[in-house]
């Protein structure tokens, strides 16, 4: 995969705290207060070994459900994640325990900052050949994500103010206590039920709060670079593994047919019928097979711009993430004079 | 060449085949399975590998091999009445197989890869011919449409295709010992019948050009190439 362009993010560090580089909030939530507009994202999701490959599978079905999230558009910044680490205020992971074309299960959990689990279910859907036949409609599953979508909604719908802005707060915090353990954190703790609590918050106009506030936008930074990674990846990816999951339907389709000409003994077939029905079989299994060929994709370094500095990041996108966060910490390290 | 002594016939004679056929018969076991004990007479100095155009010079004729039939099924009325009845001209009963064999294997040119674990026959329009190898026996799998195995036999290649109604084609490649001629055997059998029809395809190596060049070989034997795109001038050579 290309690189990505140089972003520019230079004076990062003198921008205003809070301010997320990416926040595109939406016009059409605006009805919706501040603190519902929660950000989200949405790891790569875990896909059983099988025919088609981990990362394509896991991709698809992870960027179509941030796809669907971010065009409902009521929600923050929705973000593809490269670990689950990042600070987000609603994390969204799941496993695809079944994807063939014809059949999409996925176990799917969706957990606020503070822990809480708002989801942890199973979804499952079917799609027919005129499911992938039916001019414009790009997704044969996409009931499956509007049910998502309406579930993270209805749930969200179910929480009081307060409890969105403590979600935000807490979020805010576990970022601070990672970059910066030893000023805050004791302002959290872990319950045995594995949930973050406030202990106490911060001054308003905490200055070493107020960079950490700008170092995470910067982090925004790199994950919407991150984001825009997958989205390549997506697009590269979503014709041929549309193409898959359409050829495997067909071929259940033509086994159902042939099944059904044995069953009402629909006459002798000759040499040529029943070796075109095989030859059919064959060749779509064999595009399978060079679809999923195709499906190897790779994530291609970064280049971002730091203080006027070109900084490339490569490896997965989780290692990118380790070396980005790894400078953002000697930066923020060397502002506040501890060693790096 | 006809099929004087079906082709089939003489796989079920030979060490490995007889297992594949088991194999086959068996049909109940899950798809892409290995039978084991069965003999993986692995020859890895046989290089398949490269790319293979049709020579039709070498090849058989579909007509000469059906008339073969065709002479053989009146020989055999005649005996049948002692000769006192000259048989009315009859359709070959294996002319169904005749035509099947005859479509299936017109392949122009193969492109073949090989490791020591697997080969790949491309066969362009058609589907490529796969097999992997390994210490458990002749690759096996099973499909509602049709049931497949592969493996080696001695020095040839053997891949055979088993469907409903008991009807089978093999494909029995060889090289020739210079390794600058290949033989596609291509066999169409219905069991139970003694309707069967052999097709020899021979191919020569060859050295693809570009890919930006598309060539085609003519049944006289003349090879015409031209560059993918508007306006091209075909060149040609013997």
């Amino acid at each position: 995969m290309r690189a990505l362009a140089p972003l520019l993010i230079a004076g990062w560090l003198t921008a205003p705290a809070g301010a997320t580089p990416s926040a595109d909030w939406n016009p059409a939530a605006a009805q919706l207060p501040e603190a519902a507009l929660l950000s989200v994202g949405v790891l790569a999701m875990d896909a059983p070994d099988g025919d088609a490959p981990r990362a394509a599978e896991s991709l698809h079905v992870s960027f179509t459900l941030r796809q669907v999230l971010e065009e409902t558009e009521r929600w923050g910044p929705v973000r593809m994640m490269a670990g689950p680490d990042h600070p987000v205020e609603l994390l969204i992971t799941g496993t695809v325990v079944a994807s063939d074309g014809e059949r999409l299960i996925l176990h799917l959990v969706a957990a606020d900052a503070t822990g809480e689990r708002w989801i942890d279910r199973e979804y499952r859907a079917t799609a027919g050949l005129e499911d992938y036949l039916e001019p414009g409609r790009s997704e044969p599953f996409e009931a499956l994500y509007a049910e998502i979508a309406a579930d993270l909604e209805r749930h969200r719908a179910s929480l009081s103010l307060q409890r969105l802005e403590h979600i935000i707060e807490v979020s805010r915090l576990r970022y601070a206590a990672a970059l910066a353990p030893d000023a805050f954190g004791g302002h959290l703790e872990r319950g045995p039920d594995d949930r973050f609590r406030i202990r106490r918050l911060p001054a308003a106009d905490d200055p070493i709060l107020a960079r950490i506030e700008r170092v995470r936008a910067a982090e925004h930074l790199f994950v919407d670079t991150v984001d825009l990674q997958f989205l390549r990846a997506f697009e590269e990816v979503a014709p041929t593994y549309t193409a898959w999951r359409k050829a495997n339907v067909e071929t259940r389709t033509l086994l159902d047919e042939y099944r059904e000409n044995a069953r009402a003994r629909k006459g002798r077939q000759t040499a040529r019928q029943r070796y075109y029905q095989m030859r059919e079989l064959k060749l779509h299994q064999q595009s399978l097979r060079e679809a999923l060929a195709a499906f190897a994709f790779e994530v291609g370094p970064t280049t971002l711009e730091l203080n006027g500095e070109l900084v490339q990041l490569s490896g997965t996108l989780a290692a990118q993430l380790g070396q980005w966060r790894e400078l953002l910490g000697g930066i923020h390290a060397a502002e506040v004079g501890l060693p790096p | 060449m006809a099929a004087r002594d079906p082709l089939v016939s003489k796989f079920a004679r030979q060490s490995l085949i007889v297992p594949l056929l088991g194999a086959l018969a068996a049909g109940c076991s899950p798809p892409s399975v290995r039978v084991s004990g069965t003999p993986t007479a692995a020859v890895a100095s046989v290089d398949f590998s490269g790319s293979w155009e049709i020579d039709y010079q070498l090849s058989d004729r579909v007509e000469d091999n059906a008339n073969f039939l065709y002479l053989e099924a009146l020989a055999e009325a005649r005996r049948a009445t002692d000769g006192r009845i000259e048989p009315r001209p009859l359709r070959l009963p294996a002319w169904e197989l005749v035509q099947l064999a005859d479509s299936i294997s017109r392949t122009q040119v193969l492109e073949i890869t090989q490791d020591a674990a697997s080969i790949e026959v491309d066969r362009g329009e058609e589907f490529a011919l796969t097999c992997t190898f390994g210490p458990e026996g002749p690759y096996v799998a099973h499909d509602p449409l049709g049931s497949e195995v592969c493996g080696w036999d001695g020095h040839q290649l053997v891949f055979a295709f088993q469907m409903p109604d008991q009807l089978w084609v093999v494909h029995r490649l060889t090289v020739a010992t210079e390794e600058d001629k290949l033989n596609v055997a291509t066999t169409v059998r219905r069991r139970g019948t003694n309707q069967a029809f052999t097709l020899n395809r021979v191919y020569r190596r060859f050295e693809p050009l570009p890919d930006e060049y598309e060539c085609r070989t003519t049944v006289a034997g003349t090879k015409s190439c031209r560059p993918i795109g508007p306006e091209s001038a075909p060149r040609s050579r013997p």
